[in-house]
């Protein structure tokens, strides 16, 4: 009996074999009952599959496809050839990337080292203090609001109530 | 869009236009649109009815005729007019499979870790709640569910080869320009996939006539 012919059933059953190996196939599967049957069931297999009913793409699915390639088009007419998006991805974008990472990993504490981010509080300027009393209370000397204002906010003394 | 289609009449087979300045290069940019979606319109039964066979539902397939469909309108200038769009499609198409198989199989990865579905049975964690959808639910009822189901336990490789051949009737030929690989390979990816769905759906296969 010549050997079994199991890997070329699916291509005698395809049509996409020569003529002598058609031959072959045809004599084999006359005297052989094991290859006949798992071609019949290859066969099966191929039936069940064209069978298959058609799925239904869901509701608005063109619109949906519609909509991504509005803005597939919108997003290749953004960038045109030559323009400042198509120079920059020629750029070793990685090392851009990875600068622009080390200069926040790195910069941060330094920063706050060196007391870039400190309040910079400007020294107290008396003199300034006092001409400006002097100019409040040149017209009102017994209401003392320029000084009731400078100790409750700078010394967190409770304000004075103030009588008018 | 089949407003817009129909007013600038049948558009398959004109040249993609190159590009222009200005105005022109708008005209000819919506121009190309419009071509593209009559060939999407006209196609979109195939184009979906390979997404979900070899996807296996509704939420992945569209996400693949969508993923296929946009990165053929970036490939449209190299689209030949006068040949076939579908199978320039599947060809494009089963490249963007292989990165969704990645994709869902670092997924699945993740969802191995959660809790399994209610009976324990993995093949429910790695399908995911399809009790949710009662249109997934009917369909794993039914014969196409369990085919479907024997499909998508397939190697990917396997699958893309059967869907092509035996649900789109696509020559060895064809289904190796689509795939890009040797007629050889397709014979025997072809032949070991309908083994294998033989094997899972021997119950199904019921009467088997001989016809030679």
């Amino acid at each position: 009996m010549t050997p079994h012919i199991s890997d070329r059933l699916s291509a005698y059953m395809d049509g996409a074999l020569g003529v002598r190996e058609i031959e072959r196939v045809k004599a084999h599967l006359d005297i052989c009952p094991s290859c006949l049957r798992e071609y019949g069931e290859l066969q099966a297999v191929q039936r069940l599959l064209r069978r298959l009913p058609d799925p239904e793409p869901r509701a608005g699915f063109l619109e949906r496809v519609h909509w991504q390639l509005q803005r597939e088009a919108g997003r290749s007419a953004a960038a045109p050839a030559g323009g400042f998006l198509r120079r920059i991805s020629f750029t070793p974008l990685r090392l851009v990337l990875a600068g622009a990472a080390l200069v926040l990993v790195l910069g941060v504490p330094v920063a706050w080292m060196t007391g870039l981010f400190a309040a910079h509080e400007a020294p107290l300027d008396t003199d300034a203090y006092f001409r400006n009393y002097l100019a409040l209370s040149a017209d009102r000397a017994l209401v003392d609001e320029a000084t009731s204002t400078f100790v409750s906010s700078d010394l967190s003394y409770p304000e004075q109530p103030t009588t008018r | 869009m089949v407003e817009a289609v129909s007013a600038l009449g049948s558009l398959e087979g004109v040249i993609p236009p190159t590009e222009g300045h200005g105005a022109e290069a708008g005209e000819s940019a919506a121009h190309r649109l419009a071509a593209f979606e009559e060939l999407v319109e006209r196609h979109q039964r195939q184009i979906y009815r390979i997404a979900f066979r070899l996807t296996g539902n509704h939420d992945d397939a569209e996400d693949l005729a969508q993923e296929a469909i946009v990165e053929a309108f970036r490939a449209f200038d190299r689209y030949q007019p006068g040949t076939y769009f579908d199978r320039w499609l599947y060809r494009i198409m089963s490249r963007t499979h292989i990165d969704f198989v990645r994709r869902r199989n670092r997924r699945v990865v993740v969802s191995l870790d959660a809790p399994v579905g209610a009976e324990g049975d993995p093949l429910v964690t790695l399908l995911g709640d399809a009790r949710e959808d009662p249109q997934q639910l009917t369909e794993a009822a039914d014969l196409d569910g369990t085919v479907q189901a024997a499909l998508d336990r397939l190697p990917h490789e396997f699958r893309e080869a059967v869907v092509l051949a035996d649900i789109e009737g696509l020559s060895y030929d064809e289904v190796a320009a689509a795939l890009a690989c040797p007629v050889g390979t397709v014979r025997s990816r072809l032949h070991r996939a309908r083994q294998m769905l033989r094997d899972a759906l021997r119950p199904q296969l019921g009467e088997r006539g001989e016809e030679r």
